[in-house]
């Protein structure tokens, strides 16, 4: 009877959750769009614009509502516990967004079959301390994944739930969030290839600014993950990491507080809901002169 | 620098898409060591198949006008030294430079009929 209470409250709200596609975006969030991405709305534009916000949005909350939901299920009917508070709805959002930029409808060729000379690339739209910070984390959630499995188990509470998982579940947690960034990573460079095509002025601007939306956010999204995974781990060997020699214990401390930096940047970028930092983290290179 | 693809042309699109990057090479708006963009790239923005681009690319690469760097893309190539090239073949193109002045044509023109019969012959 709980279960499928559960499973009526997951149907609901992925029913909200889809109808939300529906909900054109606000003029504020149009024009905070078009602010970051130093582009003018025009009538023309304008409903590409928004019909790639409402795409990207429903499969991001949808994502979000489907992971946390489904856990939630999965505790009740395999009476398990999971204690990662919001992090899954992270996770789900993140799948999401992954998922829907994947799916996106490649945009309409109309016009004459013109192409720019100029390569895209992903360093193009997003600045390369971006994609460090991404490799950093990774590495730092790798190597404290090693030191927590040398520990070994340390009194009764160590291994005994998801607080304390074992060495083998951190490792499969670990290779899921590499396997992820690497995704993105892929993702990224098929996004950087996405059909630019020729047509009025501020049709090519449209698909310029959308195509630097998706990487930033990606790549936001993969910054977020690798560095929310690197800090799971690192707290670990830094709390637990008594018996560890000096620099060991001090990896786990120092990638703490760098993987939680690393956590908070993306975040910030894959929301990245306020214009005046965006030149921080992302690129605006020169709209493709197709149309010229 | 952006090439356009004429739907009416009697040249099929990989031809067209050859002459138009020769072009771009002789006229030094693509200069050498210049990334082109990798061949799915500019097929989605063609929208042609990526055998038509690989194809242009392939005898653009036969010809020595452009060089494939492995996972890198292709680039454009060095240009041979003139002197390298038989001086016979470098009278007979000062003749048809000269005789195409005669006629009237501007360096413009002559440098696109130079491109399109690269491109074709």
């Amino acid at each position: 009877m709980l279960v499928a209470s559960q499973v009526l409250i997951w149907v609901c709200a992925l029913a909200v959750v889809v109808s939300l596609a529906e909900v054109p975006p606000t003029a504020r969030h149009l024009g905070l769009f078009a602010k970051t991405y130093e582009l003018e709305v025009t009538p023309t534009n304008r409903c590409l614009l928004s019909s790639y916000i409402m795409w990207i949005r429903a499969w991001r909350l949808g994502g979000a509502v489907v992971v946390f939901v489904g856990l939630e299920v999965w505790q009740r009917v395999g009476e398990t516990k999971f204690d990662w508070g919001v992090a899954p709805l992270a996770v789900g959002y993140a799948l999401g967004a992954t998922v829907g930029e994947w799916l996106r409808p490649r945009p309409p060729t109309t016009g004459p079959r013109k192409a720019s000379l100029r390569p895209r690339t992903v360093t193009e739209y997003v600045r390369p301390w971006v994609l460090a910070a991404i490799g950093v984390c990774s590495v730092l959630a790798v190597a404290c994944t090693a030191i927590y499995a040398s520990m070994g188990p340390i009194g009764p509470e160590r291994y005994s739930n998801s607080w304390t998982p074992a060495p083998l579940s951190m490792v499969a947690l670990i290779g899921g969030s590499l396997a992820f960034t690497v995704l993105v990573l892929w993702l990224g460079a098929r996004i950087a290839r996405r059909p630019q095509p020729a047509g009025q002025p501020d049709i090519d601007a449209v698909h310029h600014a959308i195509r630097s939306a998706s990487l930033v956010s990606l790549s936001g999204l993969a910054l977020m993950c690798s560095g929310l995974v690197a800090y799971f781990v690192a707290v670990r060997v830094s709390w637990y990491g008594d018996d560890l020699p000096w620099p060991l214990r001090r990896i786990g401390g120092y990638g703490a507080v760098v993987s939680s930096l690393g956590a908070l940047v993306g975040f910030g970028l894959s929301f990245r809901a306020i214009p005046r930092f965006a030149p921080f983290w992302h690129r605006l290179p020169p709209v493709p002169e197709a149309a010229a | 620098m952006i090439i356009e693809l004429q739907p009416d042309a009697k040249e099929p699109p990989y031809v067209q898409i050859k002459a138009a990057i020769t072009h771009a090479i002789a006229t030094g708006a693509l200069s050498p060591g210049a990334p082109l963009p990798t061949i799915r790239q500019l097929a989605g923005d063609l929208d042609v198949a990526p055998n038509t681009v690989a194809r242009a690319y392939r005898e653009l690469e036969d010809d020595g006008l452009v060089r494939q760097r492995g996972r890198r893309g292709t680039e454009v190539a060095a240009p041979r030294a003139v002197s390298q090239v038989d001086p016979l073949a470098r009278s007979e193109a000062d003749e048809f430079v000269r005789q195409a002045r005669r006629r009237g044509l501007d360096g413009a023109a002559i440098l696109a009929l130079v491109s399109k019969a690269v491109a074709t012959a």
